[in-house]
């Protein structure tokens, strides 16, 4: 047992701060720099430096470094100390871009990995649909080859922020006659053509981050397939094995942070609500989860620096931090009490009225939906993790 | 950066685990005390041939010098298998003459416990959930001190009893054992009432008793996880092989839901553990606050985990015969011992500077 860092880590560890104090933290504090510009500099000149797209050779915009975990969880820290971006946000450098790694032709990789790790294209996720949500493989979107062209007829649902991709990746059955899952196939598409209607979902948190996509006779080339026809379904896993890949317990760890600063700044009785003697016990009990949570997570990076498997583990992840998430919110909602009868007011999307708490309320039980559901979760862990037989339909 | 044991300590944890899986039959320790002494006495040996009760004392004092997260692996192996034994608290004992103790004291009791010959016990409680350092009222002075729940206290040798002045060593022919009328919780872990002089001892030097008393949490929390554990996997294993409606139980949802979120309790737990055990041996500032917290949560997601345990099981969870009620009650007692959750959850609040009283 050794939580501190090597010298060789160490090292690393000081040359990635100066890099930032340079970089990042002395910049922003000097002037108002003009973001947009100066952050896609600021993400290339890291990637040159090896922090960033790490995963990603440099022939595809990438900084192509062997992989190790420990250097990852130090670049990690350091950017979160400074406040600095890391990889730009999305599906695309999240999903679509590993899975081209992985799955993807040499032109497809040249053409679409780059411009993706920039933020230059911006991409939609098209898999779930009004009838197709946890049991994906009952699709009904569908494209056809009309010369040298797939024509797509499509509705999906809950796609992320459709409104400001430049693309999409999407799931649609391209062999009619095939079984459910052996019918699908994996394509890309440029969303500014006609036949694309994007309507924004009114969420019951107010915001509308998801939306429907309608499409329409649109048009994407033969060769905008990943992968085989009818493949589909496995490029997908790949992709959905990516999206499980971080390491849980430091966004709660940030979250109980700011549950105790809520509870000291907002009064209950009379007196800072973290005075009161329930909601103290309270946090400490949900404290115990987030920790237990956050040394999985050191013993998951051990595991992975070894080359290790880290067993029934990861499968926790994301059911432990949606049931810290439920958990915070019902101790904030005890706090904030009939504050919550006022929606939070757009501006200040930070957390300093106490309403501001709604987003958080809301937010958690978008969590326990999104990404796979806690029902689907619990399915996966008694099953890959628990061993347990399938359930006979 | 490295958070897993070390492989001394993953061989030790096997050489263990293989110990108590061929001497603690969990369905024969159901059949009565004579049988828990039975394996109790094959155990003793065993554990002294080990070395488990010098595992805390330094080297240079005779000991292996391996830390107390050597130590809660092995609590975690016995309460994985609600075994028999007080070794343990022997070994935190030794740890105790070791550094705290007199020449005299040192000479007298420091051979015979490191090599398992003497067995030694703690004297805490005075009253309801008063277990802690600073709810011990008796003292040096007083005609005579009356310790309660004192664990295994029939046959040991050395009797360690928290004073409000200090540890109090006693020799057990010092203190007069009182059987209890009723029967114990955990029929593992029997304890008694005790009535000493304090006069009769003395004391240990070195302000030790608030590194006792988180040392004790730390291995307490391990135990305590390690049962709830157990009871989980029994769970996992019975609802592959038991069959209603023409299926094993664990291919229905309903059971398995119940089981992953069994997993989601207990699972991550036992990494507090380890890290409460890292922070008394490496980070002491961070160990009064991480050992009660370890407590707290471990102890309860035991209890929790167990009680899901005996639901899963079904009718035959409820019997005494099956021996998934002895895991339940090592939880239980766990949880029961040493303060309670609620009262642990108070000291980490009041230990964590954001919610200092302002």
């Amino acid at each position: 047992m050794d939580l501190e860092y090597s010298a060789e880590h160490v090292a690393f560890q000081r040359e990635v701060e100066q890099f930032l104090e340079v970089a990042w933290v002395e910049p922003v504090k000097e002037k108002a720099v003009d973001l947009p510009g100066f952050v896609r500099d600021f993400r290339l000149a890291a990637t040159e430096r090896g922090y960033l797209n790490r995963g990603f050779p440099r022939a595809y915009g990438g900084s192509e470094q062997p992989p190790d975990a420990l250097r990852a969880q130090v670049i990690r820290e350091c950017f979160e100390r400074a406040r600095a971006p890391m990889e730009v946000l999305g599906n695309g450098v999240s999903i679509l871009a590993p899975t081209l790694l992985e799955a993807g032709a040499d032109w497809q990789k040249n053409m679409f990995i780059p411009s993706t790790l920039t933020g230059e294209y911006r991409w939609a996720q098209g898999y779930s649909e009004p009838g197709a949500g946890s049991d994906l493989g009952a699709l009904r979107s569908h494209a056809e080859l009309v010369g040298g062209e797939w024509v797509i007829n499509a509705h999906k649902i809950w796609t992320s922020f459709a409104y400001d991709c430049t693309h999409m990746f999407i799931l649609v059955r391209t062999e009619p006659d095939a079984p459910k899952h052996a019918g699908i196939s994996y394509l890309l598409l440029d969303l500014g053509q006609p036949g694309v209607t994007i309507r924004r979902i009114h969420q019951i948190s107010g915001q509308s981050e998801f939306c429907e996509v309608f499409l329409e006779n649109v048009r994407t080339p033969a060769n905008w397939i990943v992968g085989e026809r009818g493949k589909g379904w496995q490029v997908s896993r790949t992709t959905l094995k990516h999206e499980r890949n971080s390491i849980g317990g430091v966004r709660t760890g940030r979250l109980l942070e700011s549950l105790v600063r809520l509870a000291a700044s907002t009064e209950l009785n009379g007196r800072p609500a973290i005075q009161d003697p329930i909601i103290r016990d309270r946090i400490i009990a949900v404290e115990g989860h987030v920790q237990a949570q956050m040394y999985s997570g050191y013993f998951q990076l051990t595991c992975e620096i070894a080359g290790q498997s880290a067993g029934i583990h990861p499968l926790l992840n994301k059911l432990g931090a949606t049931a810290i998430g439920r958990e915070v919110a019902a101790i904030a909602a005890d706090i904030i009490g009939d504050r919550a009868l006022r929606m939070p007011s757009e501006e200040g999307s930070g957390r300093r009225n106490p309403e501001q708490w709604l987003n958080q309320i809301f937010g958690s039980l978008g969590l326990s939906i999104a990404g796979g559901a806690s029902n689907i979760q619990r399915n996966l862990i008694a099953e890959r993790g628990l061993g347990l037989p399938r359930e006979q339909v | 950066m490295h958070f897993d044991l070390s492989d001394e300590q993953k061989q030790l944890e096997d050489g263990v685990e293989r110990l108590l899986s061929s001497v603690v039959d969990l369905t024969a320790m159901t059949k009565g005390a004579a049988q828990i002494d039975l394996i109790a006495g094959r155990l003793e040996p065993r554990l002294a041939e080990l070395g488990a009760a010098s595992v805390l004392v330094d080297e240079a004092q005779g000991g292996l010098g391996m830390g107390l997260l050597t130590l809660a692996v092995l609590a975690g192996c016995f309460g994985r298998h609600a075994a028999p034994t007080g070794v343990l608290d022997t070994a935190l004992a030794a740890w105790l003459v070791a550094e705290g103790g007199d020449e005299a004291l040192r000479a007298r009791w420091l051979e015979p416990l490191l090599a398992g010959e003497a067995r030694a016990v703690f004297a805490l409680s005075e009253g309801p959930d008063a277990w802690a350092p600073w709810a011990w009222r008796a003292r040096l002075s007083d005609a005579n001190a009356r310790k309660r729940m004192v664990e295994r206290a029939d046959g040991a040798q050395l009797v360690i009893a928290g004073l409000a002045d200090g540890l109090l060593a006693l020799d057990a022919a010092d203190v007069r054992v009182e059987a209890p009328a009723q029967a114990p919780l955990d029929v593992t872990r029997p304890s008694y009432d005790i009535v000493f002089s304090p006069a009769a001892g003395s004391l240990l030097g070195g302000a030790l008793a608030g590194r006792l008393y988180d040392a004790l949490l730390v291995l307490n929390a391990a135990d305590t996880g390690a049962a709830g554990r157990r009871t989980y996997e029994m769970a996992v294993e019975y609802a592959k092989v038991r069959e209603q409606f023409g299926r094993p139980i664990g291919s229905f949802q309903g059971l398995k839901h119940q089981l992953a979120n069994m997993a989601l309790d207990i699972e991550p737990a036992k990494f507090l553990c380890w890290y409460a055990a890292h922070a008394w041996d490496q980070i002491p500032q961070s160990a009064p606050r991480a050992a009660a917290l370890a407590k707290a949560h471990a102890a309860d997601v035991a209890v929790n985990t167990a009680r899901a345990a005996v639901e899963a099981h079904g009718g035959i969870g409820y019997t005494w015969d099956y021996p998934l009620h002895l895991l339940l009650k090592r939880a239980m007692h766990g949880r029961a011992v040493l303060g309670s959750s609620v009262n642990l959850r108070r000291r980490v609040a009041e230990l964590t500077p954001a919610m200092a009283a302002s």
